[in-house]
């Protein structure tokens, strides 16, 4: 793995998520590109690539982007990964930049939610599934990761208050952060007394289908600095897809393959970061995270997370600070984008009401795509405070 | 409009494959015709070798439930009257993980399972997992069911 000098990730953005939207995937990453711009100073053709994330955006691309937003790119990508695309796409242009393929790259994850993309994007999301696994209930990722949660309750002992642990604490986070579309405070006896959704899983395990977008700047050091932008360091960044397709029941995925290579090139371990943002699908997804980006033994998550503050200002281990897609909701692929943008936000911002005090570094993961029985793709990346 | 008084009907141009085997009355998976691997759910050509001749060849229907879940919460209005719907990852011991129905006394890690292709009342094939040496029709007793097992016999 080559390292990733001197690439600056800029601009953050999150437009507030709607449960329900009239207006198109298009309208939330030309709305996500224009805030980008204001935030910056740029103008629109100071960006000459462009990478999108969209489950809603088709028939349209990026492609079709390009003549909405009328600008001209010397560089396109397309990032068909969902929970996963957030770090594939830094990882994507960074390797643009660095080569001088691209100046200034937007990455944009955006999706819309009316009331039946979610119905058809389930029905439609894979021939594996729609074969094999929509016809017995139709009910969705819930089905499977409920069956994932039952064998990783079973195979390592974690109790549904330990899942509750995690949703709590990120309850905790989008209070103080204050944007996310459930805004009141959840307790253990709330958490454990919702109704079934699909056993194990209850309601607050699951997110709900929102529409919204995520999206930031890559570009070098050099240029944010002479720009004056405030940036992020990009220090680390891996993904694998379809890991350990031999595992019956999935427990784990790609990351633990590149993690060691990852905190090398960092030259930082897991005990420096000043936080994680993990893909929060389901809890029991962000616990396999901890896990198998090196937080704890694998098997002892929830040990971990028994004993370890998951708040923003708990003094543990600040755990998806602005409340994840488990309080905030999932927008599509901007759910892959979303522990990103806040990594990003928290090193490049100051005064945030949710704040991490003194992160100098931290990580942010993502996951995507149950084409059958289990998601394939897996990401994360390490980013440094920039300057520093 | 989807019509939500049928299961759904939707499958890939492979599946026929699935129902004329299931026709047959035997359980059939595709198998390697070079490295014998069994594939499931079905593509065209094998994970494993890569090569492109898999053969419908009757396989062992035993497997054993190695996940399970009772869902209560659907993306599709059929199902919406049909709750608790049992579903259960079966390890088969030809090898593949089967999403399968899974019978209301196998719902425990571990248990023993046969599993059984019908067409449900749209044509399309769905397997069920139930008790080896039971009759599975009578396993699966529950309004899905009634509609599945219209022509189980």
């Amino acid at each position: 793995m080559q390292p990733y000098n001197d690439i600056a990730l800029v601009a953050p953005t999150s437009l507030p998520y709607e449960r329900r939207s009239e207006r198109s995937a298009a309208w939330f990453t030309g709305t996500a590109f224009a805030r980008m711009l204001d935030r910056t100073g740029l103008q629109k053709h100071d960006i000459d690539g462009l990478a999108i994330a969209s489950f809603t955006l088709a028939p349209d691309s990026v492609v079709s982007m390009t003549e909405y937003l009328d600008i001209s790119p010397g560089w396109l990508e397309q990032i068909p990964m969902g929970g996963a695309s957030g770090p594939v796409a830094v990882r994507r242009a960074a390797r643009a930049v660095q080569a001088g393929d691209a100046n200034i790259v937007a990455c944009i994850g955006a999706d819309t939610a009316s009331s039946d993309t979610f119905v058809d994007l389930v029905r439609n999301f894979s021939r594996f599934s729609t074969d094999a696994v929509y016809p017995y209930g139709a009910g969705g990722p819930n089905t499977i990761f409920a069956m994932i949660t039952r064998n990783y309750m079973e195979k390592y002992g974690a109790e549904r208050e330990d899942f509750g642990r995690v949703c709590i604490a990120q309850r905790e986070n989008a209070l103080a952060a204050g944007t996310a579309v459930f805004n009141k405070p959840l307790s253990m006896e709330d958490y454990l007394n919702a109704r079934p959704i699909s056993e194990p899983l209850h309601l607050f395990d699951c997110v709900m289908p929102v529409a919204g977008a995520e999206g930031f700047l890559v570009m070098t050091v050099t240029r944010a600095e002479s720009l004056g932008l405030p940036y992020a360091r990009l220090l680390a960044a891996g993904e694998r897809h379809n890991a350990w397709s031999d595992d019956d029941v999935h427990f784990r995925a790609g990351w633990r393959l590149y993690r060691d290579q990852m905190y090398e090139l960092a030259q930082l371990g897991p005990a420096d970061m000043g936080f994680l943002q993990t893909y929060d699908d389901y809890p029991v997804i962000s616990m396999i995270q901890m896990e198998d980006l090196g937080f704890c033994e694998k098997g002892r998550a929830a040990e971990f997370v028994r004993t370890r503050p998951l708040t923003w200002n708990g003094g543990g281990l600040p755990h998806n600070t602005c409340g994840g897609q488990l309080s905030a909701g999932q927008a599509g692929a901007a759910g892959g984008f979303l522990g990103t943008v806040e990594a990003i936000r928290q090193l490049t911002e100051t005064g945030l009401t949710n704040q991490v005090a003194g992160a100098k570094a931290g990580m942010a993961s993502g996951y995507g795509m149950v084409n059958y029985d289990r998601c394939l793709c897996s990401s994360a990346v390490i980013l440094g405070r920039g300057g520093e | 409009m989807t019509d939500h008084t049928m299961p759904p009907a939707a499958r890939s141009r492979l599946w026929r494959q699935v129902n004329e085997a299931a026709a047959t009355g035997l359980f059939k998976l595709q198998v390697c015709t070079k490295c014998e691997k069994v594939q499931y759910p079905p593509q065209e050509f094998c994970s494993d070798c890569l090569a492109d001749e898999l053969a419908w060849q009757q396989v062992s229907s035993m497997g054993r439930v190695i996940s399970w879940t009772s869902s209560r919460a659907s993306t599709n209005r059929f199902f919406e009257d049909k709750f608790p719907l049992n579903t259960g990852l079966v390890k088969l011991d030809c090898g593949p993980v089967m999403v399968a129905y899974l019978a209301a006394s196998c719902r425990k890690t571990g248990s023993r399972v046969r599993v059984t292709g019908k067409p449900d009342k749209s044509g399309q094939v769905v397997f069920f997992a139930a008790p080896p040496g039971t009759d599975p029709a009578s396993e699966f007793n529950d309004i899905l069911m009634e509609e599945v097992k219209h022509d189980w016999k």
